[in-house]
């Protein structure tokens, strides 16, 4: 069921989103990437939305996890789309802010492919 | 994408984030730190420690979490930047430095336990509200030069049992957290009593759900469910729980879908027993955002209780769940007689149903954007209200591609770009000349092909042109470690870390550049006291400029140390041979004594800059990246070393000449001038053998006729151009030659890839008339000369 499934992954780390990937198109994902917030909103915008799930890591330059996805729910096209964060940290008061900010689940990292997976099934549709 | 090539990239990233993270900490040390300092610190040693886990570098990882600890009280301004700390955490840099090049295969793994035991404890200390080192609580900063490890040792107890830390690590080592999970149940669960109107609306909900499904779905899924079960049954002695699931409003939110978790919940074997549909409101009032449903699965004792929770583990408050162990064994009848019931309505999600929706719905979409939520028949409610209007996520055409402001490209096919670059520019010249040999020279194509060429040109060199900061920035801990290894003391600065050169001369130019500051501060700066002595600073000063000047790369480092002694120079040249008894030498000469081969002026050879090889191998370096270093001195005052480099290796400046029927290219790096002698200023040795008389001075002259086997050249120095150059290992000579017909530069093309490795050769470049020309070897040439008639020139 993964075969169309269009992921947006969002990590500034290249290794990281080199291991996402690998992952994910291995697992029959369509992936694109984005290195920060800024470039994810950027991609966004020029490829008109055409996303199903976008993955973000927290900690980023330029425009944070957080940001990213409060700036997303801020745009009509994007209150539904589902917004995992995949982060190292895995502090309650992270997730509930994470929670505020309209993220619908939580990822600790290292990931695991697996996980990754059926956490991307379960919010995709 | 191979797991190495991305662990390649991985260590790619530890690199810069060092730098940063350097760079952070040194802006601390001089006291220019702001809160986007800290911030970047803590980024990069965060993105490292999300990129170990990854690739099970536990010990690094270990250590990175430690460090990031603290540096996170730091960040949240829960721990003041006290020079004490900005010192242990320079010092914990380097250990996390080392870390990475150990992860790397590059080097032992360091002994982080004194470090790792300071982090903690600080981070300790932080968490209990203290400052990182007690006289941190005073304003005054302490002074920078006390010992830190002295007074970590003073001020933390080492007994202290570190438990947050032991905590985090735990946390650490398992990833699974369990937030928001154990809460109060007791009034939230209700059975499947509904009242009749609740009942219409919950069956017409159903039915609608129902006529969308697809059968095999369902079939497929029933079958699933009872394989399940089966295996449920199989297991027998057990008896599993009940679980007791309600979702809130807002777990609708944010685009969580909670049919797919309860799906999930049914993969790892949950069977649904019961629906509480109490909550149901008429259709009129049914808020398609808003969840109503209650559910109670059973769930096998062979699910791991910590995974089902995981599942809904995000999902946080939105959704209550309450576990209930079963003590008695379930009846299996009971339960699928309960799953007819229920199935049904959970199964339309995968149909076709929203699709067609969509389709029917697809002019309506544009106008208004639904809620993709009320697409998803997740809920009976939210499918038999909304279904058949709300169109599913718009399908859009979907184009992989990447986002970026980075592309990291194979060097080889980089280099094979530059390569066909370089020849399209020479096919372009080919072209001009051909063109005007037919009088077209001024048309305007060809001034517009030319343009772009150099564009094309300039463009693609830039692209390997990397800034010679990621050489620099690893100058500031070498500086630091000499400082500790000599007891000296240096004020580093640096300027023109963006200036930009060729990758490989970058990357190359690590090795002399290390070597020179380990020079500069073991022989050139003075310890303290002797500058004191001398009425000078205690800190010496180090400065590391780099810029771009005339189409080369200036690198230079000045020390304000003691100078290179003169006398001590000349008399261990004169003791090891290298000069003659009585010669003559000039004070820049004697400077340049340094760079002989085996040369060591330190009276004892320390091991920080006395490692048998020398500054000439730092010469010969520089050479090899055809480039060029000198020295300036002045006793008492300092010294400044200046590397002049080419901005790339793959283009190279070149002079011109003929020489009888060939054309030659002799490398600019190697001549010092060129010049139409007096004749008076030739003497000849024997018959063929000649020297210059260059201001007293006198240079062997090498006949280029003679050593590439042209014919017709020029006979005597008088009809000829002589050019003087600089050789390796004969110091300066000179070449003959017939004129010099041109000065540009050349890409150069190894003729050993094509042919074979010839003596005096170095590689051949195509001009611009098409033809081949050989480009010299200075240095293997002259020295083959002189093999040749060496004890003849030698006695010159």
């Amino acid at each position: 069921m993964s075969e169309n499934i269009h992921v947006l992954t969002v990590d500034d780390s290249a290794s990281m989103r080199a291991l996402l990937r690998a992952a994910l198109t291995s697992r029959g994902y369509n992936v694109s990437q984005a290195e920060d917030g800024v470039a994810a909103l950027e991609w966004l915008a020029d490829n008109n939305g055409g996303i199903d799930v976008i993955v973000t890591d927290i900690n980023m330059p330029r425009m944070d996890g957080f940001g990213l996805i409060e700036a997303l729910r801020e745009q009509s096209r994007f209150r539904d789309c589902p917004i995992l964060v995949l982060s190292t940290e895995s502090s309650d008061e992270k997730k509930a802010r994470a929670r505020s900010a309209g993220a619908t689940g939580w990822i600790v990292k290292p990931f695991d492919a697996e996980k990754l997976d059926s956490a991307l099934r379960r919010v995709t549709h | 994408m191979t797991n190495e090539e991305i662990q390649n990239i991985f260590f790619l990233e530890c690199e810069e984030a060092l730098a940063g993270a350097e760079e952070g900490l040194m802006a601390c040390q001089s006291g220019e730190a702001d809160s986007e300092t800290v911030n970047g610190i803590f980024r990069a040693v965060h993105s490292i420690k999300g990129g170990v886990g990854a690739f099970s570098f536990t010990v690094l990882q270990a250590f990175t979490h430690k460090f990031e600890t603290v540096l996170s009280y730091v960040r949240d301004g829960e721990l003041g930047l006290s020079d004490s700390l900005t010192t242990l955490m320079l010092r914990a840099f380097d250990v996390l430095a080392d870390h990475v090049a150990a992860a790397r295969g590059e080097g032992e793994v360091p002994d982080d336990a004194a470090i790792s035991q300071q982090l903690e404890e600080i981070a300790e200390r932080a968490a209990a509200g203290q400052p990182a080192f007690d006289e941190d609580s005073a304003p005054a900063a302490p002074p920078v030069d006390e010992a830190p490890a002295e007074t970590v040792e003073e001020t933390v107890a080492a007994d202290e049992a570190p438990v947050e830390q032991a905590e985090e690590l735990a946390e650490l080592a398992s990833p699974v957290d369990d937030m928001g999970l154990d809460f109060d149940l007791d009034d939230l669960m209700g059975d499947l009593a509904v009242s009749e109107e609740e009942a219409a609306a919950f069956e017409a909900a159903a039915a609608e759900v129902e006529r969308a499904a697809d059968a095999k779905v369902v079939a497929k899924e029933q079958a699933r469910q009872e394989a399940a079960a089966e295996a449920d049954e199989n297991r027998g002695e057990a008896y599993g729980r009940n679980l007791h699931i309600r979702f809130r409003d807002g777990a609708l939110a944010n685009g969580s879908e909670p049919l797919l978790m309860l799906r999930e919940l049914e993969e790892m074997g949950g069977l649904c027993i019961a629906v509480d549909a109490g909550d149901v409101p008429t259709l009129d009032k049914l808020d398609v955002e808003k969840a109503y449903l209650a559910w109670t699965f059973y769930i096998p004792p062979h699910a791991d209780k910590k995974e089902v929770e995981e599942i809904f583990d995000f999902i946080g408050d939105e959704c209550e769940l309450k576990f209930e162990s079963l003590s008695a064994p379930v009846q299996r009848e009971g339960i699928v007689v309960k799953l007819a019931e229920v199935l049904p309505q959970q199964q339309p999600e995968k149909s076709d149903a929203p699709q067609e929706a969509a389709v029917k719905a697809a002019d309506a979409k544009d106008a208004a954007p639904a809620k993709t939520n009320a697409a998803k028949p997740e809920a009976p409610e939210a499918a038999g209200a909304k279904a058949p209007v709300a169109p599913a996520t718009p399908a859009q055409a979907r184009q992989v591609s990447s986002v970026g402001q980075t592309v990291r490209v194979d060097l080889a096919k980089l280099d094979k770009l530059i390569d066909t670059v370089g020849e399209l520019v020479i096919a372009q010249a080919m072209m001009a000349q051909r063109l005007a040999s037919h009088g077209l020279t001024a048309i305007d194509e060809m001034g517009m092909l030319d343009l772009l060429t150099r564009d094309i040109q300039e463009s693609t060199m830039s692209i390997r042109a990397q800034p010679i900061g990621s050489v620099f920035s690893r100058v500031p801990r070498i500086v630091r470690e000499l400082e500790t290894d000599t007891g000296k003391r240096v004020a580093l600065t640096m300027s023109g870390e963006g200036t930009e050169l060729d990758k490989t001369v970058v990357e190359r130019l690590g090795e002399p550049l290390t070597h020179l500051i380990r020079n500069a501060v073991d022989h050139g700066i003075e310890t303290p006291e002797v500058r004191v002595a001398n009425g000078k600073p205690a800190e010496g000063n180090l400065h590391l400029s780099a810029e771009q000047r005339s189409g080369r790369i200036v690198i230079s480092l000045s020390d304000d140390g003691a100078g290179i002694n003169r006398e001590k120079v000349l008399q261990k040249a004169l003791d090891k041979g290298i000069v003659a008894q009585g010669a003559q030498l000039s004070n820049e000469e004697i400077d340049n004594l340094i760079f002989a081969p085996g040369f060591s002026t330190a009276e004892t050879v320390s091991n920080i800059s006395g490692r048998g090889v020398g500054m000439d191998v730092v010469r010969q370096n520089v050479k090899d990246l055809g480039g060029r270093i000198s020295i300036e001195s002045h006793p008492g005052k300092g010294c400044t070393f200046t590397l002049a480099l080419p901005l790339t290796l793959a283009i190279a400046d070149g002079m011109i000449v003929t020489v009888g029927d060939q054309t030659i290219v002799v490398p600019l790096t190697h001549v010092l001038e060129s010049m139409r002698p007096e004749e008076a200023d030739v003497k000849y040795i024997g018959k063929d053998l000649m020297v210059l008389n260059s201001r007293g001075k006198f240079l062997p002259i090498v006949r280029l006729d003679h050593a590439v086997g042209a014919s017709g050249a020029a006979n005597t120095p008088a009809e000829a151009v002589l050019i003087v150059v600089d050789t390796e290992s004969h110091g300066q000579a000179v070449l003959m030659v017939d004129s010099i017909v041109d000065q540009r530069q050349f890409v150069i093309k190894s003729l050993e890839a094509h042919y074979q490795p010839v003596i005096g050769v170095a590689g051949a470049t195509i001009l611009g008339d098409g033809k081949v020309a050989l480009i010299l070897d200075v240095d293997t040439l002259v020295a083959d000369n002189f093999a040749n008639h060496g004890a003849a020139l030698a006695a010159a």
